[in-house]
């Protein structure tokens, strides 16, 4: 079993570094390995591909891996703390909720005549969508203390989902051409518009989110049994309740605030951690989940360059038939 | 091992029971039995420090469990709760080795010493050969011997469990009962569990206490199906 862990942990780990080096060759203009490479290292190269590699395609791939470390992470953390295997950060309406947030600041906000742009803009977008994300689980972790079915909470987060949509179908019926479009391409997710400067905002953050995850495992690991297993073990259910929706906050909610919705990461990846590595230890899946997210996201921003689609398209196209599989698989999925 | 003093409990302006007392000693095996909603898991809650009584305390190993952490607590009281724990790629091993939870460091990282412990209780339960086994794989009655296991491995003097031989068959009703009892005097352990299986339970228990028109009774066992009979009017 370990020995087959640590296979597994070192394949993912150089299909992380050959998809990641891959992202920095693939684009517009056609770089080679060694350009890749020396661009990296301070070799030589000239001026021009050195500065695409280097002041671009390296922010962006580095943006897609960590996207899909926060995402899968986030996802792992949701299906264990709701005991469900389809809770994810967007099924769950943390989407919906960060979709509301940006809404109501990119087309609300200048209804009532106020308007951001620029940097200011791109900052209030991500702590509109911030709040809205954590506006949403804090509801749904009130919510799932009252009541214990699992299947209601989830209906009630598609619910929440579908009325938070609503409300910003009729801001979006409601506002101007521009903020419209401003909103759309939000809502399409990219990992491109993420500038070096943001970078230096979303890092820390995320690394925040992942030591919490860390933090977490443990009492991760007890609630696999439930949450009644978890307090009588002598985990502070309060305390842990809180840690992990922070982290999901930081992760997920960070993620969505600077490239829109990508969907499917979070809900999929930790199922193929699952099957690959054969567990149900955190101590274990979190990282796996951490490696299998890394590389869906760069194998898709890969898709996305040759197919010109936006990279949640990809992840949708990607993720759902990992689901359906997984689904079919393994009927006894669903407790 | 087990103090309740003066516990008041219930819901909605319904009062479940009133001024309940009761004291179980360690080594003793005790049924709890009741009619459906008498507050039979209510009181169990309690004494688990999972809900908290209208008044009076319970004292575990002379402690009150208020003033305990939940780590404190997890040191003296293990839970076997109703619902059911069907995870895919679960091993029993595993799960066992949660009930190590309040002995670990934060990554619940297992010393030698807590593998011989979740061994020792698995051996205990008759469950060692299940160990690579996953839990999703088991039928009722062995998964509910692993949860016994788990509950073991936390080495706690008190054990409470809730309706433990639900969903099961006549056989494995009777072997869950017999395995409570012979925990109890063997390992001397304080054993509570509610059950409507009297059959079962009341040749291997050491006392019983009955739950009926808001009063706590503390029975023996010989005396039980007497004072059942009695108290039921059956």
């Amino acid at each position: 079993m370990q020995r087959r862990h640590n296979i597994l942990f070192i394949v993912l780990a150089a299909l992380v570094i050959a998809l990641f080096v891959c992202d920095l060759a693939v684009g517009t203009v056609s770089l080679s390995l060694g350009d890749v490479l020396s661009a990296l290292c301070g070799g030589d190269t000239d001026e021009m591909s050195r500065r695409i590699i280097i002041d671009i395609r390296l922010t962006k791939a580095i943006m897609a891996l960590a996207a899909g470390i926060a995402l899968s992470i986030s996802g792992l953390q949701m299906q264990t703390l709701f005991r469900n295997p389809m809770a994810g950060p967007y099924v769950l309406g943390v989407s919906a909720g960060a979709s509301f947030g940006v809404a109501l600041f990119l087309l609300g906000a200048p209804l009532i005549g106020l308007s951001a742009s620029g940097a200011l803009g791109t900052l209030g977008t991500a702590g509109a969508a911030w709040i809205g994300a954590a506006a949403v689980l804090m509801l749904i972790i009130a919510l799932s203390r009252r009541i214990k079915d699992i299947m209601v909470i989830l209906i009630l987060g598609m619910m929440l989902s579908s009325a938070l949509g609503a409300i910003v179908e009729i801001l979006q019926y409601l506002s101007d051409e521009q903020s419209l479009k401003s909103f759309v391409v939000w809502t399409m997710g990219s990992l491109g518009d993420v500038t070096r400067a943001q970078l230096a905002i979303i890092l820390p953050l995320i690394t925040v989110g992942i030591a919490l995850s860390i933090a977490t495992v443990k009492p991760l690991n007890t609630l696999l049994l439930g949450e009644t297993y978890a307090r009588t073990s002598g985990i502070n259910l309060p305390r842990t309740r809180r840690a992990i929706l922070l982290s999901t906050t930081l992760l997920a909610g960070t993620i969505t605030a600077f490239c829109g919705p990508v969907g499917f990461v979070g809900l999929a990846v930790p199922h193929v951690a699952r099957m690959l590595f054969r567990t149900a230890d955190h101590r274990t899946l979190l990282p796996a989940s951490a490696l299998i997210g890394g590389v869906m996201l760069l194998f898709g921003d890969l898709l996305s360059k040759a197919l010109l689609l936006p990279i949640n398209t990809i992840t949708a196209l990607m993720g759902i038939p990992i689901v359906v599989y997984i689904v079919l698989r393994n009927r006894n999925l669903m407790q | 091992m087990i103090r309740l003093e003066n516990i008041s409990l219930g819901y909605d302006g319904r009062t479940l029971f009133d001024d309940a007392s009761l004291h179980l000693k360690a080594g003793e095996a005790v049924a709890l039995v009741g009619r459906n909603g008498a507050g039979k898991s209510s009181l169990l809650r309690v004494i688990t420090a999972i809900e908290k009584p209208h008044s009076g305390r319970v004292l575990l190993d002379g402690k009150d469990i208020a003033a305990l952490s939940a780590e404190e607590r997890a040191r003296l009281v293990a839970f076997v709760g109703t619902e059911r724990v069907r995870i895919a790629n679960l091993r029993c091993e595993d799960v066992v080795a949660i009930g190590r939870a309040p002995y670990t460091n934060w990554m619940g990282r297992l010393q030698s010493s807590d593998r011989a412990i979740v061994a020792h209780a698995l051996q205990a339960v008759g469950m060692l050969h299940f160990a690579e086994r996953t839990i999703d794989t088991l039928s009722d009655g062995e998964c509910q011997r692993i949860m016994i296991a788990r509950a073991l491995a936390q080495q706690t003097p008190v054990i409470i469990l809730d309706e433990p031989t639900a969903f099961l068959d006549i056989p494995t009703r009777h072997q869950i009962c017999r395995l409570l009892g012979e925990l109890a005097h063997r390992e001397g352990k304080c054993i509570l569990y509610s059950t409507h299986d009297t059959d079962a339970a009341l040749p291997v228990c050491d006392r019983v206490a009955i739950i009926e028109e808001q009063h706590l009774y503390d029975v023996a066992a010989k005396e039980a199906n007497v004072r059942i009979s009695a108290l039921f009017g059956l």
